[in-house]
C-alpha cells in the first residue's frame, strides 16, 4: 500500500495559522476530517509557526484531531524542535509517526526519540553534507541515514526516506536527480522511499499539473509514500491510477473502489 | 543599442547578449550607461513583473542569468572607469540551516540591481557573520532561515555584531519563510523582505 501523509494541517498555512491562534477548532477539524475521508492514512500535524507555543499548540491540534477522527487515523509529528516532537509524540494516542530525521548533527535528539518511542520515521537524505544536489547524494546521505539507525537500533523498515525533492523551477536538473535518487535507493538499498512533491512546482504556473505528473513519476520509480494534500482529487487519482497501470493494485480493485466512492459524491 | 540590451535581458536571452554588450561598446556606448540605461531598469521590470505575478522563478533567473553575462563584460571597464557598484551585501543562512534557494535567489536579484554580492553560503554562524563583515565591510548583511529553529539564530548574529562594535557600520535584512516584519522588528533589524523582488527594493532603500 501506497503511503499518504495528508499535508493540511500545517501552521505555516495563513488560514491554519489563524485558526491556532484563536483556537479555532471547526476549521482543524473539518481540514482533519475532509483528509481522512480522501484517503490520507496519515495527518501530518505542524505548529511550528509559533516558536514560544509549539508545544500547546502541538497538542491542541493532536487533542482536536484525534477527538474528530478517533482511533481511525495515525498523526505524524512535523517539527524540527526535539521539545515538541517530545511532547506531540507523547500527546499521540494512536502509534505516532516521526516527521522528520535528518542527517545532521542536531539531529541526536530525534534519533532518541525514535528509539524511545518505537515510532515510524519519516528520515530525510539530507543533513551528513548539506541539502543533496545529485541522485549520488542522496543515495550517499540514505546510506549515512542507515547507518545511524543501525547504531541505534532502528530497523529499517520502520523508515521511509524522503527523497528531498526541489523545484525544477530554480535548478532544471532536480526532477530527473530525484527520481533517479528514489530508483537508486530502492535498488541498492533496501529501503521505503517518499516524497514531498509539492516542493518540486514552487515558482512555477499551474502547480497541480507538475506535481501529479511528477508524483505519477516518482510512482513508476518506485516511490512508496507522500506528503500531499489527499482532498486534491487530482492528486489522489494520480496515487490510484499510477498503481494500477503499473501492476501494483491487484486486479486494479484499489482503483475502482477510489472510483466509485468518488462516483457517490 | 540600449533597448535591444534591456529588451534582451527582459527576454532572457542569454546567447545572445555578450554579442549585443559587445556591440554597444564598439559603438561607443559607455559601460556605465549600458549599466545605468538597459541593464538595471530591466532588473526593475523583471523584479516588479515577480511581484505582481506575471512572472515565474525561472523567468526571473534567466533574466539574471543574462544580465550577468553583460556585467562579465562590463565589469573590468567599470573598475578602470571608477564606477563603484551601488553598495555591498553580505548574504547567507544562518546556522544550522542548509536552505539556499531563496537565499540565493534574492543574491541574484540583488547583484542584479548593480550590488557587489559576496554569498558566504548556509549554516553561517555569527562569528562567521562577524569574520565576513570585517573582511568585506559590506553596507548590508543578508540572513536567511527557512525553519523556525534555526530563526532564532538571526539575533544572536545581530548581538555579535553588537559585541564587535560593528552594527551601526551595517544594515541588518532578512527573509525566509517562518520570518515576519513582526520578528525583524522584535530582534532589531533593518528590514524584512518576503520574496527576492522586495528583497531588491529593501536593499536600495537601505544604501
Amino acid at each position: 500500500m501506497f503511503l499518504i501523509i495528508g499535508e493540511l494541517i500545517n501552521s505555516s498555512r495563513s488560514q491554519v495559522g489563524k485558526a491556532i491562534q484563536e483556537k479555532d477548532d471547526l476549521l482543524i477539524r473539518r481540514l482533519a476530517r475532509g483528509q481522512a475521508e480522501a484517503g490520507a492514512q496519515i495527518i501530518d500535524i505542524n505548529a511550528g509557526q509559533s516558536m514560544e507555543n509549539e508545544v500547546s499548540n502541538l497538542k491542541w491540534l493532536i487533542g482536536v484531531v484525534e477527538d474528530e477522527l478517533g482511533r481511525d487515523v495515525r498523526l505524524s509529528i512535523d517539527t524540527s524542535n526535539p521539545d515538541a516532537m517530545e511532547a506531540g509524540l507523547k500527546a499521540c494516542s494512536t502509534a505516532p509517526v516521526i516527521n522528520s530525521m535528518s542527517n545532521e548533527k542536531k539531529s541526536v535528539r530525534f534519533v532518541e526519540l525514535a528509539v524511545e518511542s518505537g515510532a515510524e520515521v519519516i528520515g530525510l537524505a539530507m543533513g551528513e553534507h548539506g541539502m543533496p544536489k545529485t541522485a549520488e547524494d542522496r543515495v550517499e546521505e540514505t546510506r549515512a541515514l542507515l547507518e545511524k539507525c543501525d547504531r541505534a537500533g532502528i530497523a529499517h523498515d520502520r523508515l521511509y526516506v524522503d527523497m528531498i525533492c526541489m523545484s525544477v523551477g530554480s535548478s532544471i536538473e532536480q526532477g530527473t536527480q530525484a527520481l533517479q535518487g528514489v530508483r537508486r535507493v530502492k535498488e541498492e538499498l533496501g529501503v521505503k522511499t517518499f516524497a514531498a512533491v509539492s516542493n518540486v512546482s514552487f515558482g512555477l504556473p499551474n502547480r497541480h499539473l507538475l506535481n501529479r505528473t511528477f508524483l505519477a513519476m516518482l510512482i513508476e520509480a518506485g516511490l512508496d509514500g507522500a506528503i500531499i494534500d489527499p482532498t486534491d482529487s487530482g492528486m489522489m487519482n494520480t496515487v490510484y491510477a499510477s498503481r494500477a497501470l503499473l501492476g501494483r493494485d491487484n486486479y486494479c480493485m484499489q482503483y475502482i473502489k477510489q472510483q466509485k466512492r468518488g462516483r457517490r459524491k | 543599442m540600449l533597448d535591444k540590451i534591456k529588451q534582451a535581458v527582459l527576454a532572457g536571452e542569454m546567447e545572445g547578449i555578450a554579442e549585443l554588450t559587445n556591440q554597444a561598446l564598439a559603438q561607443g556606448i559607455e559601460a556605465r550607461e549600458i549599466l545605468d540605461q538597459a541593464l538595471t531598469p530591466a532588473m526593475d521590470i523583471v523584479g516588479k513583473e515577480y511581484e505582481d505575478g506575471e512572472r515565474y522563478v525561472p523567468e526571473m533567473l534567466i533574466s539574471a542569468a543574462t544580465m550577468k553575462g553583460a556585467v562579465t563584460l562590463l565589469k573590468p571597464l567599470l573598475v578602470e572607469a571608477g564606477v563603484k557598484a551601488r553598495g555591498k551585501l553580505v548574504i547567507g543562512t544562518v546556522e544550522g540551516d542548509l536552505h539556499d534557494i531563496g537565499k540565493d535567489l534574492v543574491a541574484m536579484m540583488v547583484e542584479g540591481a548593480g550590488f557587489e554580492v559576496i554569498n558566504i553560503g548556509t549554516e553561517i554562524t555569527a562569528e562567521e557573520f562577524v569574520k565576513a563583515v570585517k573582511e568585506h565591510k559590506p553596507d548590508i548583511v543578508g540572513m536567511s532561515a527557512l525553519l523556525t529553529t534555526t530563526m532564532i539564530h538571526m539575533p544572536e548574529v545581530i548581538d555579535a555584531l553588537k559585541q564587535a562594535g560593528l552594527r551601526d557600520q551595517v544594515k541588518v535584512m532578512i527573509g525566509g519563510a517562518p520570518v515576519t516584519q513582526g520578528y525583524a522588528d522584535k530582534i532589531g533589524a533593518d528590514g524584512y523582505a518576503p520574496d527576492a523582488a522586495s528583497a531588491t527594493k529593501l536593499a536600495k532603500s537601505l544604501t
